[in-house]
């Protein structure tokens, strides 16, 4: 018969074993976190919701994909940036010390990008901004921050060449004052100018007036070839229909980037031949021959039709490229991770080393074709393509190999300490 | 350019004098600065959106105010606010927040965004020298003007005009003599946002869009064009809206855009200042 000692002993050692094992594979279950800076509201709101619908996909597959070094993937993500900075911000720090968040994908504004990179380093986590401004990686960002997805420089830089030889360089740049629509005034009028080409500057408050008919008034038509705008997507939808009211898509060339039109639909007469740059087609067709078995299952996974269009909703326009910054990013968190066997935060000065400089070829993990992650500035490069506007679709110009993006950096964000 | 720069003064004047005549006719006889008339205002162009489909764009145009008006006189009625001006200031301001929170989750529950485009109701593009100006645009500066000689002529020749009048200058007064004053001041809020409605419903295929917060980005506007044209005056405030419009215009043209409207702004707040010193003086 068993004594109580003998009870209380196989009591202690039953229970201790139990918290053991529990113990040990809790450790091994335990996820890894991914952030997401999530805007549920304000201007960039349609694309919050779009990016967090890739980065769910991605997470999926990764984890399909045995996860991250054998631990399953997780998502968390923050409550509502609200398209505000300091929201964004205060958003990011709850990530990181209350949801644990091991690594965070970054809002689309880059206003908050700009605000998040300094305490992304004072709370070393990597972090990887999805607004495009050029400064994100020129002069905010850090040895914690990361750029899966080009900024203005790098499209400008892939395309000026051949915007000045096919449409012109007297260049009328009418943009938005936020980061966004200024650091495609202030690279175009460095590219234009060396180019030996004009440029004329008319600056429109944000958010942009009622009316922006007396805007369009200020171009001067004599001296212009390429009317380039710089707006969030819903002005650039106002302002290409101001110019269309004014008769101007039948007078000059214009040109946006893609970000810009990112959640139109191309069948408005407002749209009709005007150019964009692109870091992708927004349609399957127009997909490079290599990557289109890549391009089937990105759109499988997150829902986009052929056409670039919500499986759910076919009204809906899904910002397809925009979406690969956060898409790849989990890839590269999941790549570099398994190359330095990431275990925890104490490992990420090895995984951010692992970062800086990596390939990648094109896969299903980066459908939008073979990359690589500049050490210096931490930016990917990738191609660029030129589209126009025609019979309502986007059709593909001219593919920009990724070499052409390369410019000369004054980041070198491999000397900072970590 | 110039001759462009000016005609489109003159139609965003009469849209000016519209939604900052629904407010000065609402100070000058309720005696407060209504809050909610951006909202008013965007209502109009959410619900001139809304019933294009079902009566026409020219169809919600007669009906979306009319809607609004209604409801400001009902809201006028339930909640008593000439009783107490300072309160009905905050009153009309969580108004604003209210009604601008309904309109974001149904216009996000409608079309899944917070703001979207509207398309203009007629293409007729008039070409003046090498540009183009939408028709539609002196469509709707007829309509705002036809409205607005018809409110004069209300004001200045019929038993209402003169019972809106009397309220203006001494409630005690017109109420001794047979105004019945609550229901000139409620009708007249409600008339104010009736304004404010019709504002917002000609504006919004000139905008291209609705959204929840276009109300917000006039309000301000609506306020100092009011203040400047003396509280409660019909005159004063049809000039001042054309000052500021003209002012706006040309200076977006002529100089930098980014000034512009600040320009035009302090130009009218000159106005305010110069006529309160003289109110003071005199």
């Amino acid at each position: 018969m068993l004594s109580r000692r003998d009870f209380l002993r196989a009591s202690v050692g039953a229970t201790v074993a139990v918290w053991m094992w529990g113990g040990s594979g809790e450790s091994q279950a335990q996820p890894i976190r991914i952030g997401h800076q999530l805007d549920r509201t304000g201007a960039v709101a349609l694309f919050g919701r779009w990016h967090n619908r890739a980065l769910d996909a991605a997470i999926r597959l990764v984890n399909k994909q045995h996860g991250i070094n054998g631990r399953p993937v997780e998502l968390v993500n923050s409550e509502d940036s609200q398209t505000k900075p300091d929201v964004g911000k205060d958003e990011f720090e709850k990530l990181v010390t209350q949801k644990r968040a091991d690594f965070v994908i970054g809002s689309v504004f880059s206003g908050t990008n700009i605000a998040t990179a300094p305490l992304a380093k004072t709370l070393k986590t990597v972090y990887f901004p999805q607004g495009i401004a050029t400064d994100i990686t020129e002069r905010f960002g850090n040895r914690y921050t990361f750029k899966s997805y080009h900024t203005v420089r790098a499209a400008i830089e892939a395309a000026h060449e051949w915007v000045f030889a096919n449409l012109g360089k007297r260049f009328t740049i009418v943009h938005s004052v936020i980061d966004l629509g200024r650091s495609q005034a202030e690279d175009w009028t460095e590219k234009i100018k060396a180019a030996g080409g004009t440029v004329e500057r008319i600056p429109v408050p944000f958010p942009a007036p009622t009316d922006l008919f007396s805007i369009i008034q200020k171009i001067d038509l004599s001296k212009t070839d390429v009317l380039y705008h710089a707006f969030t997507a819903v002005e650039t939808a106002r302002f290409l229909q101001a110019a269309l009211d004014q008769n101007l898509q039948a007078t000059v060339k214009i040109l946006g980037l893609i970000e810009g039109i990112d959640i139109l639909s191309t069948a408005d007469p407002s749209l009709e031949g005007t150019y964009f740059i692109s870091g992708y087609p927004r349609r399957a067709d127009q997909v490079p021959e290599e990557l289109r078995d890549f391009d089937r299952e990105y759109r499988r996974h997150v829902g986009i039709t052929l056409d670039g269009f919500s499986v759910e909703n076919p009204r809906e326009v899904v910002p397809i490229a925009d979406l690969f910054g956060s898409w790849q990013a989990v890839f590269l968190i999941k790549q570099a991770a398994e190359l330095v066997n990431w275990r925890s935060k104490s490992d990420t000065p090895a995984l951010i080393r692992a970062l800086e400089g990596l390939t990648m070829p094109a896969s299903v993990n980066f459908p939008q074709g073979a990359q690589f992650l500049r050490a210096q500035d931490h930016l990917v490069f990738h191609d660029h393509y030129i589209e126009k506007v025609e019979g309502g679709q986007l059709t593909v110009l001219a593919r920009l190999p990724k070499e052409k993006s390369l410019y000369k950096t004054n980041a070198d964000y491999t000397k900072e300490e970590f | 350019m110039l001759l462009l720069a000016l005609l489109n003064g003159l139609v965003w004047g009469c849209l000016w004098a519209l939604l900052a005549l629904g407010l000065a006719l609402i100070y000058g006889t309720l005696g407060i600065l209504n809050l909610s008339h951006g909202a008013f205002y965007m209502v109009g162009a959410l619900l001139g959106w809304l019933l294009t489909p079902a009566l026409g764009f020219w169809g919600a145009l007669v009906v979306a105010p009319g809607l609004v008006g209604l409801a400001g006189l009902a809201l006028a009625r339930l909640t008593r606010l000439e009783r107490n001006t300072t309160a009905a200031l905050l009153m009309t301001f969580a108004l604003m927040l209210i009604i601008q929170q309904i309109a974001a989750i149904a216009l996000q529950a409608a079309t899944g965004e917070l703001r979207h485009p509207i398309a203009s109701p007629v293409r007729w593009p008039i070409p003046v020298g090498d540009r183009f100006y939408d028709g539609y645009r002196l469509i709707a500066a007829a309509i705002a003007s036809a409205v607005l000689m018809g409110l004069g002529v209300l004001w200045g020749l019929t038993r209402w005009g003169c019972c809106v009048r009397a309220v203006r200058d001494n409630r005690d007064l017109a109420s001794i003599v047979g105004v019945p004053v609550l229901w000139v001041q409620w009708g007249t809020f409600g008339l104010g946002a009736a304004l404010a409605a019709l504002a917002g419903a000609l504006v919004g295929p000139i905008a291209r869009e609705v959204s929840p917060t276009m109300g917000v980005e006039v309000l301000l506007v609506s306020v100092l064009i009011a203040v400047a044209g003396g509280m409660g005056s019909f005159g004063g405030a049809l000039a001042v809206a054309f000052v500021y419009s003209f002012l706006e215009n040309l200076l977006t043209v002529l100089a930098d855009p980014m000034l512009a409207r600040a320009s035009a702004l302090f130009a009218i707040g000159l106005i305010a200042l110069v006529r309160s010193q003289g109110e003071l003086f005199s």
